[in-house]
């Protein structure tokens, strides 16, 4: 097969796609990888075949004007919400308004997206693989007739928070749907010859790497893949203090990589977390870049501070992590088992945070409750009731039992043959 | 071709100006959460802008909900619909992102709702002969007759916007001007396109909806035009000593402003007057009593909910300085309701002492060519109305337009 697969440029959203590419490529399969002319780099840092498409998107450059607002919207909110005053009809409105004005329209701008399709109507793919906010691929894919479907490193509640607009919209008279994500694929879509069908949101399939108890059940056809880390281009090198057990229990501390490139704020003081962990017999590695290390007063001196270390390294020898919530640090994290404080105070990181908490592999805090007392009463739970390290036990194998990448790619294969067009089919 | 774009380049446009009313209004901006048009009253939110006096919106307005600084800013000529700069008001491509001008969201310059108030006033004296209240109060009969025959065709049940509002403003303006029969038989559709009019130009339209506007507003044009041309001796044609151009933007400005904006306020008024029952079954008894009950009504809940202008000057209020170019925005219904200005602001109270001081202006800026067929067709309206259904009641739940922050135009409004 050849396979399409394409994330906006943002590393932390390329991430979650490079171990299947692989997967594809060893199974003998032609991989290429599309994004913004900035994901180049990073695309043939994991050593896969990069095709720039369109010009750069000015997600950067708009942040600092939409971040507040869509802070202050998103604030606190658990997408699993069944209180209707929380998730009105009016703020699922206002939400994907929102997300499809300032966010999705932003990352998928118009050059990439007519690029995209140009380079598909060049390569016809078979199947095109997209990172759940690149619509881009589901474009591309209409306009070609190739399969199409999500590649999911973070739990759905995008998708269902759009389903469950769409729900409640359906019992309205047709006057009063607003859809502002349809109505952009639709008019998008029009511009390639295509017309607006569900599943560019949904994917005609879904790979989620997601382990049951975090994954959504939306009803969507969905192909269970194992969360395989990658923690991104930044060097993966182990070095010479990683090659011995720590003398004391490791705690690694971090922000994430988005928060090294972009303005969104992780609402986070390093100096409250450093306060936190200064007087507990642990040993801190804290992986924080030259930026976030200013804005800090004072390190620990049972901590050590490095620019870049990949997690996949440095979490097997962890005791705990106290991380911002994100996605690839989250998931790496339940991958070995580590009992998590997970920070967060928007969208998917409380989401995730929180059903780490309900699944006992760790607890919750909300970044905007993060005092130095509180946070520190949480990691010294975590290091010491040994149920955290057995909840975190459980979550790893749940996520081992899931077929690997490897595994799926003749499931792939199937599924392609499946929905790709005749016209596509060589 | 009143734009060029794309729909992708309009639909774009028109998402980003969205998204921005939807990110300024999460943080709290009174006039972005208007422009959301939400299921949420616009008077809280106009109380609060209230409370902030005349302050700068992050939608890129002077905003103010006070009356007094609202009554100098609609009486002055220096505040226009439009900028200094000639051609039509539109800024597409802007990039709000960096430059948030975020007025005059599509182009509605051949809907004539751009025009400097000078010419509004020109207008108005060319139309007198047909819109002048004088010239209304003559066909009053007819008229009223409309609303009648309109009533008389619903049943026990009906939609009053539906059924009763809009069919029988499109009769009155369609008599008014002296359309000839086959504009008459495409007045309906012509009108479902034209109904987001005094929206759209604030509140981004979907991207159909918009397009529907633009069709019906050349659709529109060319029809006029072919009236003032075809030498009828009635009607808008026969306007005495007015150059084709004029007669065309004045038979507009009735079509446009001249029926959604009454139908509008048909509904607003009855809407009020259910909820004063006693009012209601008064004026089914005395008529006479309706100028007086449609005026308090408008006052409470005007059709057009705030106004906005150009600062064609720079200008100081408050100690504040209002820059040349700058948007000001009035808030006309919180205005109304402004405490300083109105005894007990809430009340309802027909031919209250301080009712001259309602800021309600039936056709925005318009208003000196539309303001007699709108107030007359609504008293018109409620008299025949409460004659007639003196038991009228609300039905089901008003539903109200998406995306109508000026008009909270009505799509439902069952009564039995």
């Amino acid at each position: 097969m050849r396979v399409l697969l394409t994330a906006f440029a943002q590393d932390a959203h390329l991430n979650g796609i490079v171990p299947l590419a692989w997967a594809l490529r060893t199974a003998g399969h032609e991989v290429r990888v599309a994004g913004q002319p900035a994901a180049v780099e990073s695309i043939t840092r994991a050593g896969l075949t990069a095709v720039p498409v369109g010009d750069d998107h000015r997600m950067d450059a708009v942040i600092p004007t939409v971040g507040p607002g869509m802070l202050m919207h998103h604030l606190d909110r658990d997408y699993l919400e069944n209180r209707p005053e929380r998730l009105s009809l009016d703020f699922l409105r206002a939400s994907n308004a929102m997300l499809t004005a300032t966010f999705y329209a932003q990352i998928n701008n118009d050059s990439m997206i007519d690029a995209l399709v140009d380079y598909a109507r060049f390569w016809q793919p078979d199947l095109v693989l997209w990172e759940p906010f690149t619509f881009a691929g589901a474009v591309a894919a209409k306009a070609t007739g190739a399969a199409h479907a999500r590649l999911l490193a973070f739990p759905d509640l995008f998708a269902n928070t759009h389903l469950t607009l769409r729900r409640r919209q359906a019992e309205l008279p047709a006057e009063l749907r607003d859809d502002p994500l349809e109505e952009w694929l639709a008019y998008t879509l029009d511009r390639h010859g295509a017309a607006f069908d569900p599943d560019v949101v949904t994917g005609q399939w879904s790979v989620d790497q997601m382990p049951p108890g975090v994954r959504m059940e939306l009803g969507l056809p969905t192909v269970p893949t194992r969360y395989v880390p990658y923690n991104g281009p930044g060097p993966a090198v182990v070095p010479d203090w990683l090659r011995r057990p720590p003398e004391r229990r490791r705690v690694c501390l971090t922000l994430g990589l988005t928060i090294r490139d972009t303005e969104f704020p992780n609402a986070v003081d390093v100096d409250d977390v450093f306060a936190s962990l200064a007087d507990l017999d642990v040993e801190v590695v804290a992986t924080l870049s030259e930026k976030e290390l200013a804005q800090v007063s004072r390190v620990p001196d049972n901590t050590r501070v490095v620019d870049h270390v990949a997690l996949l390294a440095l979490l097997p020898s962890c005791s705990a992590i106290v991380h911002h919530g994100g996605a690839g640090t989250w998931a790496t994290a339940a991958a070995y088992g580590v009992p998590q404080v997970a920070l967060g105070w928007m969208w998917d990181a409380i989401y995730r945070a929180q059903r780490v908490e309900e699944l006992g592999a760790g607890l919750h805090l909300h970044s905007e409750g993060l005092t130095v007392e509180v946070l520190r009463d949480k990691l010294v739970r975590v290091l010491d009731d040994p149920s955290f390290t057995e909840g975190a036990r459980r979550l790893r194998l749940a996520m081992l039992s899931a077929p690997s990448p490897n595994e799926v790619v003749p499931t792939l294969e199937k599924l392609t043959a499946r929905h790709r067009s005749v016209a596509a089919a060589r | 071709m009143l734009t060029d774009q794309t729909n992708s380049e309009l639909g774009r446009h028109l998402l980003t100006i969205r998204g921005v009313q939807f990110i300024f209004g999460a943080q709290g901006d009174p006039f972005a959460m208007i422009l959301r048009a939400g299921d949420d009253d616009p008077l809280d939110h106009g109380a609060r802008a209230r409370e902030q006096g005349l302050h700068e919106s992050s939608i890129g307005a002077w905003v103010t909900a006070h009356r007094e600084l609202g009554a100098r800013i609609l009486g002055d000529e220096r505040f226009s619909p439009r900028h200094a700069e000639e051609g039509p008001q539109a800024h597409p491509g802007v990039d709000v992102w960096d430059n948030p001008l975020l007025c005059h969201v599509v182009p509605l310059d051949d809907a004539q709702l751009n025009r400097d108030p000078a010419d509004y006033r020109a207008l108005a004296r060319a139309a007198a002969p047909l819109l002048s209240a004088e010239a209304l109060a003559a066909r009053l009969p007819e008229i009223e007759a409309a609303y009648r025959q309109a009533l008389a065709a619903t049943g026990e049940r009906f939609d009053l916007y539906r059924d009763v509002a809009v069919p029988a403003a499109l009769r009155v303006v369609a008599d008014v001007l002296g359309l000839p029969e086959e504009t008459r038989q495409r007045l309906p559709e012509l009108h479902a396109g034209l109904a987001t009019a005094l929206d759209a130009g604030h509140c981004p339209q979907q991207l159909a909806a918009a397009r529907a506007l633009f069709t019906a507003v050349t659709d529109l044009s060319t029809e006029l035009t072919r009236l003032v041309g075809s030498g009828r001796a009635t009607g808008l044609a026969a306007l005495d000593g007015v150059s084709p151009e004029d007669a065309v933007a004045v038979g507009t400005l009735a079509v446009v402003v001249g029926v959604e904006v009454t139908a509008t306020a048909v509904c607003n008024a009855v809407r009020v007057l259910l909820d004063h029952r006693e009012e209601w079954e008064r004026i089914g008894r005395e008529p006479e009593r309706a100028g007086a009950a449609v005026r308090e009504a408008l006052r409470l809940a005007p059709p057009l909910r705030f106004e906005s202008r150009i600062a064609r000057e720079q200008a100081e209020f408050d100690g504040k300085t209002v820059e040349e170019g700058r948007r000001v925005v009035v808030l006309v219904d919180a205005a109304n309701r402004d405490p300083e200005a109105f005894a007990d602001p809430d009340a309802f109270v027909p031919g209250r002492a301080d009712g001259d001081r309602s800021l309600t202006l039936l056709g925005g800026s318009a208003a000196p060519v539309t303001e007699a067929l709108v107030r007359l067709q609504t008293e018109a309206a409620v008299r025949v109305l409460a004659e007639l259904r003196p038991g009228l009641r609300t039905g089901a739940e008003v539903l109200h337009r998406m995306r109508s922050a000026v008009l909270r135009g009505v799509l439902r409004f069952p009564v039995a």
